[in-house]
C-alpha cells in the first residue's frame, strides 16, 4: 500500500492538537504513512516517539521527511527511524 | 522516584551476581593463588562493586570495596603474596559484602562491629596504612591525566513541562555544544498513541552520555532556566573519554534503538569488561577472533543486548495468570464437549495448544538449573573442610538440571545441610582415611537427574559411612524399636529421618551422620518430594532427595467421596481397588485384607464426618509414603486429573490433611490431600490407641 503523505509546516505546541483531530482517523497506525514538516518542537518529538511506538505495534510503515537540520536534531535526541530528506 | 527504586533494584541484583562471580573466583585461587587472570578477574569485580556502589548510595560498601581492591591491586602488580591469610579474609569479606548490601547504614549493631574488625583486618594486611588513601574522586581508576570526563545524565521532563511554554529542544541542543552527547530516549512512560490525547502531558525522559571537558556545574548551567521543571540526576562515570571504547558506542547504540534508557550500571560494567581492548584491538577482534576469551566476550556482549531482567513478581504474576488460562481453557473444554457447533470446536482446539504451548513456555521461564547453586556448595564444602583440616573434592554432575526457581531457593537449605554433614560428620581428616587405605582427599559427589516429573538430586560421600548396628542400639534406647523387633536395614537408617533422633550426642556416638536429617525430609515433603538414605560402614553414604520439577501444577487422581471431590497425588500411588461387600468393623482398627496382605485403611467420609450410605462397591487407593502402606477409602475413582494447585488462603492454614485445592473444568472445587500429613497423623493415632490398650 502506498504510504499517506501528511503535511503540517510546524510540529510544535500549539499545532499538535487540530493535527490530531484532523488525522484522526489517518493515524490509526494501519495506513503507512509519511509525516512531513518543517521544524519540531519538543512536544512534537514526544507525539514523533508516541506515533512510533504505534506503528511498531501495528507493523505498518512510518517515515518522516523533514530538512536535513530537523532530521539531524531528531537523530541527535535518540530518536531512531525510517527517516527521508525533504526535496 | 519510581525510577530510581528500579535503578536501585537492578543495582542490588547486579551486585549481588557480582559478588556471587567473586566468589567463584576467590574459590578458582583457593586452589592456585597465582591464577593470574582470576586475580585480575577479582580485582575488576572489586573496582565495579566500588564504582557502583558509591553511585547507589552505599559509601560502607564502596569504602569497603576500596579498601579490598587496594589490596588486590598490589596483588597484581606482585607487591604482595597472595597468602591463606588474604584469602581467608577475602571469604569472610565476600560474606560481609552481601551485609552490606542489606544494611547499607550499617544499623545492626552486630554488623557495625563486623565492619569495623574487616576493615582492622584489611588494613592489618595492608599494613601501611596509606596504601589505602589513594587520591580519587571519579568512579574508575585511570592512569593518565585526564581532560574530558565521561558523565550520566537522566533527565526527567516533569508532568506540566510543555504546559508552562517552553521547549526542551534549545536545553537539549546547548548541552550537545558542550561536548560529546549520546541521548538514549526512554519512552516505557509514553502513552499508547490512542490514549495521546493531551500531548502536553509529559512522559519521555533521556538518559544522556555526555563526554566533556567542564565540570557538574557547568552542565548543570545549561538547565538553569528548566531548573524548576525538570527532575535531574548527574553521574560522573569517568574521569576520561571512555567512548573510544567502540563495545561503549555499540552499546549506546543499541540502547537507542530500545527505546528503554540506559542503566549507568550496565554501562560501567560493560566498561569494566572491556576497557582493556583498545579500539584497535577490538576492530581486529570483530573481523578475526582468535583468541577463546575474547570470543567469549563478544559473545557476552552480544547476550547482554538480547535478555532483559524481569522482576521475579512479575513472573510469578505471568505464571499466576498461566495458571488461570488454564482453568478457564478445561472450563471452555466441557461447554465444548457438549456443543455441536464445528467453528466453535475448531477455535476451542486452537486455543487449547496455544494455552499448552504458553503454559510450558511460561513455565520454562520459571525455571532455573541446578548450577546456580554451585558456587555456594563450594564455598561450604570448602570453609568447612579448611577449618577441620580436612581435604574434601567436591564433583558435580548433572548440575544443568533446572527445577522451578522457587523450589532452588527451598531446596538450598536442606541441600547445604546435607553438605554440611557429609564434611563435617562423613568424611574422616586426612590421617584417618590414609589409615584406612583411603585416598587422603575425601570426594563428595553431587549428581541431579530428570526421572519423570520428578528431579533426583544425590549427594555422596566416600566417608566414615553409617554403622547402622550403633543406630539400631541408640533407636531401641529412644523408643524407636522394641528390643527384639525384626527390622530392615531401611527402616534403621530411615530413623535417621526422625526428629527425635537428630541430637548432637547421638551423632557423635554413632557414626556422626545424622545432623538435623528430619528437617531435610520435613523440607522435601513440604516441596511434595521425600528425602532418602543409603549408607555402607566405612565406604560411604548418599542421601538421594525427590522432588517434582514444578509446585504449581501437580499430576493426581481425581477421586470422590460423599459427593467430594478430592485429588491424591500420583508420586505417592500404590494401587487401587475395588472393595466389593465392604463392611466397616468399628470394634477394631480399620484393617482390610488385601492381595493377602494386612492393610491399615482411613476412611476418607471420615475426613468429612459424613455418614451417608456410601456405594455398594468402594474403592481403595494404595499410597505408600516412606516405609508405611496405607490405603484410602473412597466412593470412586473418578480418573488421572492434571491440577493447576491454589493455596486454601490463611483461613483454612490449620487444615492438616488438605495441602491445597484446584478448580476443576466443570468450576466445582476439588481439595488436594496431603498424604504426607494423613499418615504422619495415622500413625501418631495407632501408635496412642496401642498405648492405651497396652
Amino acid at each position: 500500500m502506498k504510504p499517506t503523505e501528511i503535511v503540517i509546516e510546524e510540529l510544535n505546541n500549539s499545532t499538535i492538537s487540530e493535527f490530531l483531530q484532523q488525522n484522526e482517523e489517518i493515524l490509526s497506525g494501519q495506513i503507512p504513512i509519511i509525516l512531513q514538516f518543517e521544524s519540531i518542537d519538543g512536544s512534537g518529538f514526544q507525539l514523533l516517539v508516541s506515533l512510533k511506538k504505534l506503528y511498531q505495534s501495528t507493523g505498518s510503515a512510518f517515515h518522516i521527511s523533514s530538512s536535513k537540520q530537523t532530521l539531524d536534531q531528531i537523530r541527535l535526541l535518540g530518536l531512531e527511524m525510517s527517516m527521508e530528506e525533504m526535496k | 522516584m519510581k525510577l530510581q527504586n528500579d535503578q536501585i533494584n537492578l543495582f542490588l541484583d547486579e551486585a549481588s551476581e557480582l559478588i556471587e562471580s567473586m566468589e567463584k573466583t576467590l574459590l578458582i585461587l583457593d586452589e592456585n593463588p597465582k591464577n593470574k587472570t582470576a586475580i585480575h578477574d577479582f580485582f575488576r569485580g572489586m573496582h565495579t562493586l566500588k564504582g557502583s556502589s558509591s553511585m547507589f548510595g552505599y559509601p560502607h560498601l564502596s569504602d569497603f570495596a576500596h579498601h579490598f581492591e587496594s589490596i588486590y591491586d598490589l596483588i597484581r602488580n606482585d607487591e604482595l603474596d597472595l597468602n591463606k591469610t588474604i584469602l581467608t579474609a577475602s571469604f569472610s569479606s565476600i560474606d560481609h559484602f552481601r551485609i552490606l548490601l542489606s544494611d547499607a547504614a550499617l544499623q545492626d549493631i552486630h554488623h557495625q562491629k563486623e565492619h569495623e574488625a574487616r576493615v582492622k583486618e584489611l588494613n592489618s594486611i595492608l599494613k601501611v596504612s596509606s596504601v589505602i588513601e589513594k587520591k580519587e574522586t571519579s568512579l574508575f581508576d585511570e592512569d593518565d591525566e585526564p581532560t574530558e570526563s565521561t558523565w550520566h545524565l537522566n533527565l526527567i521532563l516533569k508532568q506540566d513541562f510543555y504546559s508552562k511554554e517552553i521547549d526542551v529542544l534549545p536545553v537539549l541542543e546547548s548541552l550537545q555544544s558542550l561536548g560529546t552527547c549520546s541521548f538514549v530516549i526512554n519512552d516505557s512512560e509514553v502513552p499508547e498513541f490512542n490514549e495521546f490525547y493531551d500531548a502536553f502531558d509529559c512522559k519521555i525522559s533521556w538518559d544522556i552520555i555526555l563526554v566533556i571537558d567542564a565540570t557538574e556545574t557547568t552542565i548543570r548551567e545549561q538547565f538553569i532556566f528548566v531548573d524548576e521543571e525538570i527532575e535531574l540526576e548527574i553521574i560522573k562515570l569517568s574521569s576520561r573519554n571512555v567512548l573510544d571504547n567502540s563495545y561503549l558506542v555499540n552499546f549506546i547504540e543499541a540502547k537507542k534503538e530500545a527505546s528503554k534508557g540506559l542503566q549507568p550500571f550496565e554501562f560501567i560494567q560493560l566498561h569494566e569488561e572491556t576497557k582493556n581492548k583498545k579500539a584497535e584491538d577490538i576492530h581486529a577482534l570483530e573481523t578475526e577472533p582468535d583468541s577463546e576469551e575474547d570470543d567469549h566476550s563478544a559473545s557476552k556482549n552480544v547476550e547482554t543486548m538480547s535478555s532483559i531482567r524481569v522482576h521475579v513478581q512479575k513472573l510469578d504474576t505471568l505464571l499466576s495468570l498461566v495458571s488461570e488460562l488454564v482453568t478457564a481453557q478445561a472450563r471452555l473444554n466441557v461447554f465444548i464437549d457438549t456443543s455441536s457447533n464445528n467453528d466453535l470446536q475448531e477455535v476451542a482446539e486452537d486455543i487449547e495448544k496455544i494455552t499448552r504451548r504458553l503454559r510450558e513456555n511460561a513455565f520454562s521461564i520459571s525455571m532455573v538449573p541446578l548450577s546456580t547453586m554451585e558456587t555456594r556448595f563450594q564455598r561450604l564444602v570448602r570453609d568447612i573442610s579448611s577449618n577441620q583440616h580436612k581435604k574434601v573434592q567436591l564433583i558435580s554432575s548433572g548440575l544443568d538440571t533446572e527445577l522451578e526457581k522457587s523450589l532452588i531457593e527451598r531446596l538450598t537449605p536442606p541441600l547445604l545441610h546435607v553438605f554440611r554433614n557429609a564434611v563435617d560428620h562423613g568424611i574422616e581428616t586426612p590421617e584417618i582415611r590414609k589409615a584406612k587405605g583411603k585416598p587422603e582427599v575425601g570426594t563428595i559427589l553431587i549428581n541431579a537427574l530428570y526421572s519423570g516429573a520428578h528431579v533426583m538430586v544425590e549427594i555422596s560421600d566416600d566417608g566414615n559411612g553409617i554403622d547402622l548396628e550403633k543406630v539400631k542400639q541408640k533407636a531401641i534406647s529412644k523408643g524407636f524399636f522394641k528390643a527384639d523387633a525384626a527390622v530392615s536395614e531401611n527402616e534403621i537408617l530411615d530413623i535417621l529421618f526422625k526428629p527425635g533422633f537428630s541430637t548432637s550426642e547421638t551423632i557423635t556416638d554413632v557414626s556422626g551422620r545424622g545432623v538435623g536429617m528430619d528437617v531435610v525430609r520435613t523440607a522435601l515433603n513440604q516441596m511434595r518430594g521425600d528425602a532418602t538414605i543409603e549408607s555402607k560402614a566405612g565406604e560411604g553414604t548418599k542421601i538421594s532427595l525427590r522432588l517434582p520439577l514444578t509446585l504449581s501444577i501437580l499430576d493426581g487422581l481425581l477421586v470422590s467421596s460423599a459427593n467430594q471431590k478430592f485429588i491424591i497425588p500420583l508420586q505417592f500411588l500404590d494401587k487401587c481397588y475395588e472393595i466389593p461387600n465392604f463392611t466397616r468393623n468399628n470394634a477394631k482398627d480399620d484393617i482390610l485384607i488385601i492381595e493377602g496382605e494386612q492393610i491399615p485403611y482411613i476412611d476418607l467420609r471420615d475426613l468429612l464426618e459424613d455418614s451417608t450410605n456410601r456405594p455398594i462397591i468402594p474403592s481403595l487407593v494404595m499410597i505408600r509414603f516412606q516405609q508405611t502402606k496405607v490405603g484410602i477409602l473412597i466412593d470412586h475413582i473418578i480418573g488421572e486429573h492434571q491440577a493447576v494447585v491454589k493455596s486454601l488462603g490463611t483461613l483454612f492454614r490449620k487444615v492438616q490433611s488438605i495441602s491445597g485445592a484446584t478448580i476443576l473444568g466443570d468450576g466445582e472445587i476439588a481439595l488436594i490431600l496431603d498424604v504426607n500429613k494423613i499418615i504422619t497423623e495415622y500413625v501418631t493415632l495407632t501408635n496412642l490407641k496401642k498405648e492405651v490398650l497396652i
